[in-house]
């Protein structure tokens, strides 16, 4: 069968439109000065061309192309349509930040292109190796992102400490796959599931070793303790819209290769995973709570809450099973639920974040928002409770799906812990809604009138309140969007399966 | 006789004497060695491995970490460059303004 | 058209809507539209549903028994597990009557609202809250289950907390819309369990419900089964409707909310809201047949409430509070005769009793409208001459409250003393009569005290305020004509055999509770109790009018005849006078024993102790040690990147040990 016929061509339009772009806008910016509203409509317009290639590709549901190396299935498609949400996000809260910041360059959109890209191939990925390769044209776009005040300090350090550490843990993962490899003599999804069963490796310390270091490399990627170090300092020193970027998409992405990998191939080596899992997954989200507790930094607040919330997803990742999908559901549907939440509280920061030495950005610097600018006060009061996971918004849902999954499965001390570290939680989210409504302040942070980043919030606002409580219409509800889900488990169940 | 688990040691101490170079020493571009170090590490076990299992894909996957590390590596001193222009240090012990 | 009873609650609804927006933009802008519009719209909304209900009832008038239902379900309100609640609602004979009662006496006297609260501040305010209790109270009567009368019950609580407190500048009459809300919370917690145990009950017995006519079933289908949940259920019910209906002891409330204006008292607080009580037993008459316990207590305490209101009644000078105990009185009748099994002679004690009080009250209030606002029937006399149609209509009104026939009040009162005297409850069917005997009497007795002190005698008041008694406008004497008829003739509906007539009433009402006919022998003889001999039915109508006679006359006696006796008898009953006048000191009593020892138990010992000291510091200690721990956490992150590869090569030695070793 010959690897490239026209109908896999088709099949990779999503992440051809994608490097197209980012090759134009790294053209363009060698050739402008700035990026004007021309090239940001582009880069929107260019975005909105990928996921209607995504929404043609959705019916098809096919199988692996490029010789195994990708596979363009519902399950991929459905994260890169989380990913190139949260890029769309990203663009409209950096069209008033980067003029703001004096960061306005067509590079930056080249490299969300590029990154995005990255994430393309890490969603599909199919192959260990295209993992490694999608998780590297992702992070080198990153680093480049993260380092984009090229003057600030801040971004510098974070810069220098996220290359350290992506490198570093990207060593460890490829030595992991060398395992693999040296054992199953490929580095093929199915080919190693086949292996895996047929020569009963399951037990086999070796396999067990590489899956270690892969958990670990992962785990990196995803920010789980003890893994997570970087997040917080690179998190606080990165632009904004990077942070929202990084907070959503790398970990959506992520995510989506974490759960292909160890529903395929490792899932025969459950038991003997599943432990260090259960560990891992209690010290991020009370590591991340509690430390969260004591932040004064809101973007190194929110940091800590985002590896808290890596915490609740990996309680699903302990709870998957061959079985029943219900755990692998909950954590797409939560990924995409913390996706627009996490989007519209970094999108709410950045319209409060100044330019010299990082103003607006302490928990005083919201006194009376609320009172102030009521609509961007109830937005962030709501992104802020779907974030505790208080009803009736999706943050909520999300959680009640993840650990009811759990409790099916057996595993109800760690929903219980799960519950306690919300309960945690809610204690410093709830103190920015406190500060936002309850506290005067004296000398007012203004906030600047971003029409785009507004849009924002405004869609967040409404996709977290949909996604909780929203019959499903011609506007997708919850029941769609579960449904969506399970469609795509079934088929990557059934490939694994075979 | 020079058997399969000579070179498996010998990566492996490649490996990890980058690893420990990372950790132990403070000068950036020595951490990127480090870092370059393990990945020669790992390339040398995919070829062993490769001529092993006796497949093509362990030679062609280490031309990809190849290929990844040379732009890892121009990333890296990008960044460092840059540091070095703000800062004018490149001991990385002196990067923590970002802590707690 | 029969089909769209919806129409009947709906139409206050968006009355109330309608003028609660009125009552907004008057209250931003100060000036509002004129008062004819908001009372066009107040008006016009219940008499929609009168005349609907109306339709509804020439329909009904042709078919027969239990074919006499419409039931309508508009949406599925409550779906859970198997709980499994309609919105639906339902007209039957029961719910005729009272629909028909509720928007007809409300119709007139929202048209008497009109004239009464003529040039009031909260005009709007004053129609929105009345025609929001409209809806409230109607979906009350028509809900088909449980949880939508449970909802009207709430609804018709809420209106009632904000007609009392309406003149809310007054912090006493605020003060008595928190009483009446705050005793019947008491009453509605014990309703809400009520609920829960007869939902448990049938979940037992099968798909647990709340639906009258599934509850019905049931209950005919396995009488047995239902025995300990009819007695459990029903007393808890019935703790309920001692709360809406102010039976003792959780009457309390009832002669405060006197504060609200007075057509509220008459529509809220006599004619209508205070009978729920009265239909939800009688809707659940099925159950309560289950169970003599439940029975007897209903029974009982209706009674007891019956006389003792009736002599705090005879001492009051204030001419609204005679009535307020009056009524509290007029509805210990209406439940002891549902205790003693004649659901149709509550009912139709229920209907007569909204048309002459509602009379008494609006009489009342066209008497303080004119006299400035004073209560105080010892400040009148002699008004009958200045105020003909008031005087007429309130003497009327009076005749029929006293018993005598063959006015409205002489037919149902009869028929509930007939009924305790042969209930199958002996020998407390005795006794019970014994006290309702009595009652009459001293009904007859206070409310011609009122009639002979406002109406007749000598004139008790200055010049300056006679200057200004008058009668009162056309929109307020009409409606006093309309109820006044209404009180002469209801009675006609429930004319015993005894007297030639053929209770059509009772026949009318018969699908309703008809479950008492069908357990004739074993569960209940109530119905035996129509069946004492001719001669001693007539021999107890004769006694309970010399009763309400004399009554009457000793009032003559009292207050016309001889008016310096009352100052002397007073003097000579001293202790017995004084305690009568302050209502037995139940208020007292109640803040000595519950309220006071409440608020010092909640404040010295659950606020202080338990909550500052105990909990309090608990949650301090969980707080400041979790940020505690946080902080430690935090000394990990030095901010030295070399730190963080440490850290995760620690990570991955523990993971790989964990997973090999």
């Amino acid at each position: 069968m010959p690897a490239f016929t026209i109908d896999v061509v088709y099949q990779l339009m999503p992440l051809v439109v994608l490097l197209v772009g980012g090759l134009g806008f790294m053209l363009a910016g060698a050739m402008t000065r700035s990026a004007g509203p021309l090239q940001r409509g582009f880069a929107l317009a260019t975005l909105f061309v990928t996921l209607l290639y995504v929404f043609k590709l959705w019916g098809a549901d096919a199988g692996p192309i490029l010789h195994g190396m990708l596979i363009m299935d519902r399950f991929a498609l459905f994260f890169l349509v989380v990913v190139i949400i949260c890029a769309l996000g990203t663009i409209l809260i950096s069209n008033g930040y980067l003029d703001r910041f004096g960061l306005n360059r067509g590079e930056f959109f080249s490299m969300v292109f590029f990154s995005t890209m990255g994430m393309g191939v890490l969603v599909s990925a199919y192959d260990l190796i295209s993992v490694f390769l999608g998780i590297e044209l992702m992070s080198l776009a990153i680093y480049v992102l993260v380092a984009f005040r090229r003057r600030d300090f801040f971004s510098n350090e974070a810069a220098l400490k996220y290359f350290i550490m992506g490198a570093f843990a990207i060593a460890f993962y490829l030595f992991g796959v060398s395992l693999i490899y040296g054992l199953c003599g490929s580095t093929n999804f199915e080919a190693i599931a086949v292996a895996v069963s047929e020569r009963n490796l399951a037990q086999q310390p070796v396999f067990l070793l590489a899956i270690g270091l892969i958990i670990g490399a992962m785990g990196f990627k995803v920010s789980s303790v003890p893994f997570h170090m970087w997040t917080p300092d690179v998190y606080q020193g990165a632009p904004t819209p990077i942070t929202s970027f990084m907070a959503t998409a790398v970990k959506a992405a992520s995510f989506a290769a974490f759960l292909r990998l160890f529903y395929t191939c490792f899932m025969a080596s459950k038991d003997q995973w599943v432990g260090i899992i259960i560990v891992l997954a209690i010290l991020t989200m009370t590591i991340g709570n509690l430390v969260a507790l004591v932040q004064r930094n809101l973007k190194r607040m929110l940091a800590y809450s985002s590896i808290a919330h890596a915490g609740y997803i990996m309680v699903g990742l302990v709870a998957l099973s061959v079985d029943d999908t219900k755990a692998a559901s909950a954590i797409m549907y939560y990924t995409l639920v913390y996706a627009f939440m996490t989007m519209g509280a970094f999108a709410v920061v950045s319209l409060l974040e100044r330019r010299a030495d990082e103003r607006g950005l302490e928990g005083g610097d919201y006194a009376g928002l609320g009172l102030r600018r009521p609509f961007v006060g109830l937005c962030m009061a709501v992104f802020m409770f779907s974030l505790a996971g208080i009803p009736p918004t999706a943050g909520f849902f999300g959680k009640y799906y993840m650990f009811s999954a759990a409790v099916d499965q057996g595993y109800v001390t760690l929903a219980v812990i799960g519950v306690l570290n919300s309960a945690v939680s809610l204690y410093y989210y709830l103190r920015v809604v406190v500060s936002m409504y309850m506290q005067k302040s004296d000398e007012a942070a203004p906030t600047y009138d971003d029409y785009a980043t507004r849009f924002v919030t405004l869609v967040a606002l409404l996709a977290v309140l949909w996604l909780g409580i929203g019959p499903s219409g011609w506007v997708p509800g919850v029941e769609t969007i579960l449904d969506w889900t399970r469609a795509s488990l079934a088929g990557v169940l059934e490939l694994s399966s075979r | 006789m020079i058997t399969i688990h000579h070179y498996l040691t010998l990566s492996a101490l490649l490996f990890f004497i980058g690893v420990f170079g990372v950790l132990y020493r403070r000068n950036l571009i020595v951490i990127f060695m480090s870092i370059e170090l393990m990945l020669n590490g790992v390339n040398l076990s995919f070829i062993t491995f490769a001529r092993y299992t006796n497949t093509m894909d362990g030679h062609v996957i280490a031309f990809f970490i190849m290929g990844l590390a040379a732009a890892e590596a121009a990333i890296g001193l990008a960044i460092l460059v840059m540091l070095f222009r703000n800062r004018r240090t490149v001991q990385a012990d002196d990067f923590s303004l970002m802590r707690d | 058209m029969h089909e769209a009873i919806w129409i009947i609650p709906l139409a206050p609804l968006v009355g109330a809507y309608i003028n609660g927006k009125l009552a907004a933009l008057y209250a931003r802008r100060g000036r509002g539209p004129s008062e004819k519009l908001i009372a066009a719209i107040g008006v016009v909304a219940p008499l929609v549903s009168f005349v609907v209900a109306c339709s509804v009832f020439l329909h009904f008038r042709g078919l027969e028994g239990a074919e006499r239902m419409v039931i309508v379900d508009l949406f599925p309100w409550i779906v859970s597990g198997n709980l499994n609640i309609g919105f639906s609602l339902m007209i039957d004979s029961l719910s005729m009557l009272m629909v028909l009662v509720v928007t007809g006496i409300g119709t007139v006297i929202h048209i008497y609202s009109v004239g009464y609260m003529h040039g009031d501040r909260g005009f709007a305010r004053y129609f929105a809250y009345l025609n929001l209790f409209m809806f409230s109270m109607l979906m009350l009567v028509m809900g088909k289950n449980l949880l939508i009368l449970f909802v009207g019950w709430e609804g018709v609580g809420l209106c009632s907390y904000l007609l009392i407190g309406f003149w809310y500048k007054d912090l006493a009459n605020a003060a008595a819309g928190k009483k009446a809300f705050i005793v019947n919370r008491i009453g509605d917690f014990a309703f809400l369990i009520g609920m829960f145990v007869l939902f448990v009950a049938t979940s037992r017995m099968g798909e647990g419900t709340l639906d009258f006519v599934a509850l019905r079933a049931m209950v005919s289908e396995h009488p047995q089964a239902f025995a300990a949940t009819a007695t459990a259920a029903g007393i808890l019910l019935f703790i309920g409707a001692c709360g809406k209906s102010a039976q003792i002891p959780l009457f309390v409330w009832l002669p405060d909310a006197m504060a609200g204006p007075t057509p509220v008292s008459a529509l809220i607080h006599a004619a209508t809201m205070v009978t729920a009580g009265v239909y939800m037993v009688t809707r659940l008459s099925f159950l309560y047949l289950q169970s003599d316990v439940a029975m007897a207590v209903v029974a009982t305490v209706g009674a007891f409430t019956a006389l003792f209101a009736a002599t705090i009644g005879i001492c009051q000078r204030d001419i609204k509070k005679v009535l307020a105990y009056s009524t509290i009185s007029q509805l210990g009748y209406m439940f002891a005769a549902l205790g003693v099994g004649a659901f149709s002679a509550g009912i139709f004690h229920l209907m007569t009793h909204a048309f002459f009080k509602a009379c008494l009250f609006l009489g009342s209030g066209s008497v303080i409208h004119a006299m400035s606002g004073e209560q105080d029937m010892f400040k009148m006399g002699a008004l009958g001459k200045k105020m003909k149609i008031t005087a007429l209509t309130f003497i009327i009104a009076a005749v029929a409250i006293a018993g005598v026939p063959p006015l409205a009040g002489f037919f149902s009162k009869d028929e509930i003393l007939l009924y305790t005297f042969t209930s199958h409850l002996q020998p407390l069917g005795m006794v019970l009569w014994g006290l309702l005997f009595i009652g009459a009497g001293i009904t007859a007795f206070y409310v011609f005290r009122a009639v002979f002190l406002t109406f007749f005698g000598e004139r008790r008041y200055t010049d300056e305020v006679a200057h200004h008694v008058h009668e009162s406008p056309l929109s307020m004497t009409i409606p006093l004509i309309l109820l006044a008829v209404g009180s002469i003739f209801a009675g006609f509906l429930g004319v015993p055999g005894v007297l030639g007539g053929s209770n059509h009433l009772h026949h009318y009402l018969e699908p309703s509770i008809g479950l008492l006919a069908a357990h004739g022998d074993d569960v209940s003889h109530a119905v035996a109790a129509g069946h004492a001999s001719q001669s001693a039915e007539v021999t107890l109508m004769v006694l309970s009018v010399l009763a309400g006679l004399l009554g009457i006359f000793v009032a003559y006696i009292l207050y016309i005849r001889r008016p310096d006796r009352p100052a002397q008898l007073t003097m000579k009953l001293g202790r017995l006078y004084h305690l009568v006048y302050n209502k037995y000191f139940v208020d007292e009593a109640y803040d000595a024993m519950i309220v006071k020892p409440g608020y010092l138990i909640s404040n010295r010992f659950l606020f202080n102790l338990v909550d500052v000291k105990i909990i309090d510091s608990i949650v301090n200690t969980i707080g400041v040690g979790t940020r505690l721990m946080g902080s430690l956490f935090r000394l990990l992150q030095t901010g030295v990147v070399r730190t963080y590869a440490f850290f995760f090569l620690i990570g991955i030695l523990y993971v790989i040990y964990k997973m090999v070793g």
